[in-house]
Order: structure tokens, then sequence, then C-alpha cells
């Protein structure tokens, strides 16, 4: 049985934890949580015989990989990576993953409640303006961009964005207007 | 894009290109009454920039999720203009978390049994 270890000095929210065992338990994989260690001593106990390891911002340094000869893969849940010593996986044969996107609904709606509050002042009791009928520009066009393209169509904005490296035509189907110079 | 719009959005990551990019030469460019949207970095701000854009244009008005190294000043001269989480929040909601370790379950067992690498990062 393929060996899993998921070790989060910060642990997954509970829902996550019994999703994560189920998928794993359905395809025959044996799945383990190691969970609030508190040194990378107890980390490198723990890894030895894993074969691939789930991490959030967990430090998997070449002394953590040399304890886990098994080791072939290491996905960090979540967006940056700069906590997994990359060189030191590529040389020893390790696949290294991000889960990029899974969070990018999250960042817009924070983006679109903050503008709220804003355009509000401060929800301070005093007048505001409202988002609708205004102009949005989205500087980059990325997972979290187009989110916020979404929501911001809800509100009734006007929605444009600026993003030299997405094709024109996916961000048009968008219905979003395209910008090519970023002024 | 700065000139026409009301709200500009910054979602760029932060590299060679884009580090400081967003400083006072473009930001002057905004539209009167114009707000800045930071959730993307902080490094891609050129801070010097951001407080002369607060000091001379008193329509301006920035809020993120990543507060400037200046954020003291500019919460002190200009409170009503700008708002900071106290910390970086934007990915913090249960359903991004769940999402994330969903996720990367299933790509151990794609990469495992299909050898799909597609998120590969090194
Ligand atoms: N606040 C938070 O908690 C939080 C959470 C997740 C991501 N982020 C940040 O948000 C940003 C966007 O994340 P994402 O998941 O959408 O990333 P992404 O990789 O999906 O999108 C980035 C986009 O930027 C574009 N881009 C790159 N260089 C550019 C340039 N010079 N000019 C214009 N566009 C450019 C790319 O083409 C791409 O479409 C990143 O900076 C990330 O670090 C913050």
């Amino acid at each position: 049985m393929t060996k899993v270890l998921v070790a989060t000095v910060k642990p997954f929210a509970e829902a996550a934890v019994s999703q994560i065992k189920t998928i794993f338990e359905k395809s025959g994989y044996d799945c383990r949580f190691f969970e609030k260690y508190e040194t990378q001593d107890d980390l490198k106990k723990a890894v030895v015989d894993a074969e691939a390891l789930i991490i959030r911002s967990d430090k998997i340094t070449a002394e953590i990989m040399d304890a886990a000869p098994k080791l072939k893969i290491v996905v960090r849940a979540g967006a940056g990576f700069d906590n997994v010593d990359l060189a030191a996986a590529t040389a020893r044969n390790i696949v290294v993953m991000n889960t990029p996107g899974q969070n990018s609904n999250a960042v817009a709606e924070l983006v679109l409640g903050m503008m709220v509050f804003q355009a509000r002042n401060h929800f301070d009791g005093k007048p505001g303006t409202e988002l609708k009928g205004k102009k949005l520009g989205i500087h980059a066009y990325g997972h979290v961009g187009q989110n916020v393209a979404r929501i911001a169509k809800g509100f009734g904005m006007e929605v444009f964005a600026f993003d030299p490296f997405v094709d024109k035509k996916v961000i048009e189907a968008d219905d979003v207007s395209v910008f090519d110079n970023v002024e | 894009m700065y000139r026409i719009c009301d709200y500009v959005s910054l979602h760029i990551p932060a590299n060679k290109h884009t580090i400081k990019s967003i400083n006072f030469a473009l930001l002057s460019k905004m539209k009167e009454g114009g707000t800045l949207i930071n959730t993307a970095r902080k490094e891609v701000i050129d801070e010097d920039g951001l407080l002369k854009m607060f000091n001379n244009r008193n329509d301006f008005r920035y809020i993120a999720d990543i507060a400037p190294d200046n954020r003291e000043i500019i919460e002190n001269e200009f409170s009503s203009r700008c708002f900071f989480t106290p910390k970086k929040m934007g990915a913090q909601t249960a359903e991004a978390n769940i999402n994330a370790g969903i996720a990367a379950s299933k790509q151990i067992i794609a990469f495992l049994e299909k050898d799909d690498k597609t998120f590969q990062v090194n």
C-alpha cells in the first residue's frame, strides 16, 4: 500500500481532513496525519517511509528529504512554495507541486468586500457610493483576477483587464474589455 | 486602464518585472477619486511613490491585504482613505483550506497512477 503522509504544523480544517482520508481510502492508499509537530527532528522521523507528502507552510529541506528515501512527491496545499527546497528535490528526483487557484475565490471575495467597505466610508454611518456602473480595472487576469471579474459583474460594474500573457480572446469571452497598455 | 477606471485591483505576481512597478508615475495617471486595491504582493508597490500619491492627491484611496512598511504614517495621516487588513487574510477561508487539501490528494493520485505532472513546480 502506497504510504501518504499529511504533515502539517497548522492542521487542515476537520472537513478537509475527513475528505482527504476518504479520497485516499477509496483509492487504496495508506494515509496518515502528522499534525502540530514541534521540531524538524520530529518531522524527520515521521517521513521515514512516506512515498508522498502533503504539506502546508511546513519546511521541507534537503535534510527532511534525506530522511525520506522513498519519497516521490511533495504537494504544497496552497499557492506559494518557497518553503520547499526545489533544487534539493530535483536533485533527489522528487516532484514538487502546488495547488494553484484553490484560494482564488477567497481572495476575490475579499477584494469586493474591501471595495464595499471603502465605498461606504468604513461603515461609519455617513453616505457613500455604489459599485454598480463603476469601472474596475483588473491588473493581471490570472486565477484571482478572473474571479474578481465574475463577482464584480454581479455588482453591475464595467470590467476591464490588462494582462499581456493571456490571450485577448480568453478575456473577452468573459465579457471583459482588454487594455493593451496598462496606463 | 489606470486613467479611466474608478477601481484598479492588482493581481500580478512579484517578479523582477513587477517589483516596485506600481510607482508614482503609474499611480498619478489614476482617475480622480480612484481606489487602488492590492491583494497581490507587498513588493509590487513602490512605497515611497504610494506615500507621495497620498500626499499629492487627496482623492486617492488605497486598500490592501498586505500592508506597506509605511503603514503607520499612511494610517495616521490618511485614515479615511486607506484600509489594511490586520494580517494577510485573503486566502484564509475554510473553503480555500478544504479545496487545497482535496486538490493535493487528487494530484498525488494522478501523479502516482498516471504520471500526471500538471502542477509540478520544480
Ligand atoms: N492575499 C492573499 O492571501 C493571496 C492569496 C493568493 C494569491 N495571492 C497573490 O495574488 C496574485 C495573483 O494570484 P493568482 O493565483 O491569480 O496567480 P496566477 O498565476 O493565476 O495569475 C497571475 C497573472 O499575472 C499575469 N502577469 C504576470 N506578469 C504580469 C505583468 N508584468 N503584467 C500583467 N500581468 C502579468 C499572468 O499572465 C497571470 O495571468 C499573486 O501575487 C499571489 O501572490 C494573494
